[in-house]
C-alpha cells in the first residue's frame, strides 16, 4: 500500500533541506516563541513575519499551496478559540484577540509544517533527542512514525475483511463493527509491541536506542542561524 | 569430534496461560551444520527458537551457546552469538531508515563508529542491498524486507543464523534467491519453516516437532523421504520429491 511522506521536500538538494537539522530545530523554535510573544497589537509585525516565511518556503523549494492548505486545518481551532473570547472580553479586545490567535496560529503551524516537511523525520528525531529531548519520547516518536503505517494497513485489511462478507453495508452496521475493529486493533498492536521488544532484545537492546551521531554544523548553518535571530529581534523592536 | 554450537537438554515450556509449548526437548546442532525445524502450525517452532538466545526463559532443561549456557547473567554475550530472524519483517525492521536498523546490533555490541559502518555496509552488500542506507523501512518492498532483516543480524556478525519461517510470502523470485543466499553462508544455521522443498536445499539436518515433543530427528534426505512419518505429524512429501 502507498503511504505519504511528511517529509517530502527534505530530499529535494534545497538549502533549506541541507541545513543542520539541530540548528533548524533550534531556528523555527526560536521563530515559534517569537510569533507567539509578539503582542496582539502589532499588526505590522505580525504581518512581518510572512516575510522569513516566504524566504524559507523560497529555499527549502516548498510550493506554496502545499504550505497553506496544510495549515488551513488550524484555522477552525484558532477561530473556535477566538469566537468564545469575543464574548468574554470588551469588543474591540474580542476581536483583536480573535486576530491574534488566528494569525499566531497560523503562523507558527506553517513554521512547523516548513520544519518538518525540509527535513529527513530520523535526522529530525535524532536532532531532538541531540537537543535533550528526553530519549522515551523521542522513542514513542520513532515507533509511531515506523508502524502508524503498519496500523493504517491492518486497519484496511480488516474493512475490507468485513465489507467483503457485508450483506448490508449501511451506516448503522458499519458503526455497530467499530468497537469490535478497534478492539481487534488494539489487541494486534499489542502483539505487535510484544514481538517487537522481543527483535529489539535478540539485537542487544539494553533500555536505550543507540544510533550514530552523523551531523556536523558548518559556517552555513550558522549563518543561518543569525539571519533568523536577528531579523527576530529586529522585528521585535518595531512597536506597530 | 565437531564441536558442538548448540546443546539443548531437556527443554520444556509452558506459557503464562497454561498452553503447554514445549517437552522435554534434546538435540544438538554442530559447528557450520544447517539444521530445519519442521512441524505443522502450534507445534513449538517459534517457541523453540526464542529459546535459543533466550528472549524466552526455559522452566525446566539447559540451553548452550557455544558453550555458554543460557541464562539472564550472560544473555548479552549470548545474543552476541546468535542471531535470530523474525517471520515478519515489520517486527524485525523497527528502525525509521534501513541504516539505523541494521546498525542497531553492532552499536549495541559496542562496535566503533568505524566498524558499525563496515559491519552494515558489508551485511548490506551480502544481502544485495547495497546504497539503501538512507531508505525508510516502511517503503520498502515485502521481499527488500526480507533481506534488510537478514542484514539487520549479518551486520552483528553472529556465530548461529536463527530462522523463522524465511520464505514466507515470498514470491518465486525472492523465494529463490533468499535460498541462494542462505545457500552462500557457512554460518551455521536454524532454520524453522514450512517450506520443506528449502529445507531439503539448504538443511542437512531435520527434527520435527509435534504438539510440542520432538517426534523425529535425522538426515534431511531420509526423513524428507518419509511420507508416513510427514503425514503423521501433519506435513506431505516435499514437492521437488513428489514429482520424482
Amino acid at each position: 500500500m502507498r503511504h505519504s511522506h511528511i517529509d517530502q521536500f527534505s530530499n529535494n538538494g534545497s538549502l533549506l533541506s541541507q541545513i543542520d537539522p539541530r540548528i533548524k530545530i533550534i531556528a523555527f523554535v526560536f521563530f515559534v516563541v517569537f510569533i507567539a510573544l509578539t503582542p496582539a497589537d502589532r499588526l505590522f509585525s505580525l504581518c512581518l513575519y510572512l516575510l522569513p516565511i516566504l524566504v524559507f518556503t523560497i529555499i527549502g523549494r516548498i510550493p506554496l499551496k502545499y504550505i497553506i492548505i496544510r495549515a488551513a486545518s488550524v484555522i477552525p481551532f484558532a477561530i473556535l478559540i477566538g469566537f468564545f473570547n469575543l464574548f468574554s472580553k470588551p469588543a474591540g479586545e474580542g476581536v483583536l484577540f480573535l486576530w491574534s490567535c488566528l494569525s499566531k496560529a497560523v503562523l507558527s503551524v506553517i513554521a512547523m509544517f516548513i520544519l518538518i516537511s525540509s527535513t529527513k523525520f530520523p535526522d529530525l528525531l535524532k536532532a531532538l533527542e541531540y537537543l535533550k529531548i528526553p530519549g522515551i519520547i523521542t522513542m514513542v516518536i520513532s515507533f509511531m512514525y515506523r508502524y502508524i503505517f503498519v496500523g493504517e494497513d491492518e486497519l484496511l485489511k480488516m474493512m475490507r475483511a468485513k465489507e467483503s462478507r457485508s450483506v448490508n453495508n449501511s451506516l448503522r452496521s458499519n458503526i455497530a463493527v467499530l468497537p469490535n475493529i478497534i478492539g481487534t486493533l488494539f489487541i494486534r498492536s499489542y502483539e505487535r509491541a510484544e514481538a517487537v521488544y522481543a527483535s529489539m532484545c535478540s539485537r542487544g537492546f539494553n533500555e536505550k536506542i543507540k544510533t550514530l551521531d552523523t551531523f556536523k554544523v558548518s559556517a552555513k548553518d550558522i549563518f543561518f542561524l543569525f539571519l533568523t535571530i536577528a531579523f527576530l529581534v529586529l522585528t521585535a523592536f518595531i512597536r506597530r | 569430534m565437531t564441536e558442538k554450537i548448540l546443546e539443548i537438554e531437556n527443554l520444556s515450556y509452558t506459557y503464562p496461560d497454561g498452553i503447554n509449548a514445549l517437552n522435554n526437548i534434546n538435540f544438538n546442532v554442530k559447528m557450520g551444520e544447517s539444521l530445519g525445524v519442521i512441524g505443522p502450525n502450534g507445534a513449538g517452532k517459534s517457541t523453540l527458537l526464542l529459546h535459543i538466545n533466550g528472549v524466552l526463559k526455559q522452566n525446566n532443561g539447559r540451553v548452550r551457546v557455544c558453550g555458554i549456557e543460557v541464562n539472564q547473567t550472560n544473555i548479552f554475550e549470548v545474543r552476541k552469538k546468535v542471531g535470530v530472524v523474525f517471520q515478519d519483517p515489520d517486527t524485525q525492521l523497527f528502525m525509521p531508515t534501513v541504516f539505523d536498523d541494521v546498525a542497531f546490533g553492532p552499536i549495541n555490541l559496542g562496535f566503533s563508529t568505524k566498524e558499525v559502518r563496515e559491519s552494515v555496509g558489508g551485511a548490506l552488500s551480502k544481502v544485495d542491498m547495497s546504497n539503501t542506507e538512507n531508505r525508510i523501512s516502511h517503503h520498502l518492498s515485502f521481499g527488500e524486507k526480507k533481506r534488510i532483516s537478514l542484514a539487520t543480524v549479518l551486520s552483528m556478525d553472529p556465530d548461529i543464523l536463527v530462522l523463522d519461517e524465511p520464505s514466507s510470502n515470498l514470491d518465486p523470485r525472492h523465494r529463490r534467491e533468499l535460498i541462494k543466499l542462505l545457500k552462500a553462508s557457512t554460518l551455521t544455521k536454524i532454520i524453522a519453516t514450512h517450506d520443506l522443498d528449502l529445507v531439503l536445499e539448504l538443511c542437512s539436518r531435520v527434527i520435527v516437532l509435534n504438539k510440542g515433543n520432538l517426534a523425529a530427528q535425522g538426515d534431511s534426505d531420509a526423513l524428507l523421504k518419509d511420507k508416513d512419518l510427514l503425514e503423521l505429524h501433519g506435513l506431505e512429501l516435499p514437492l521437488t520429491i513428489k514429482e520424482r
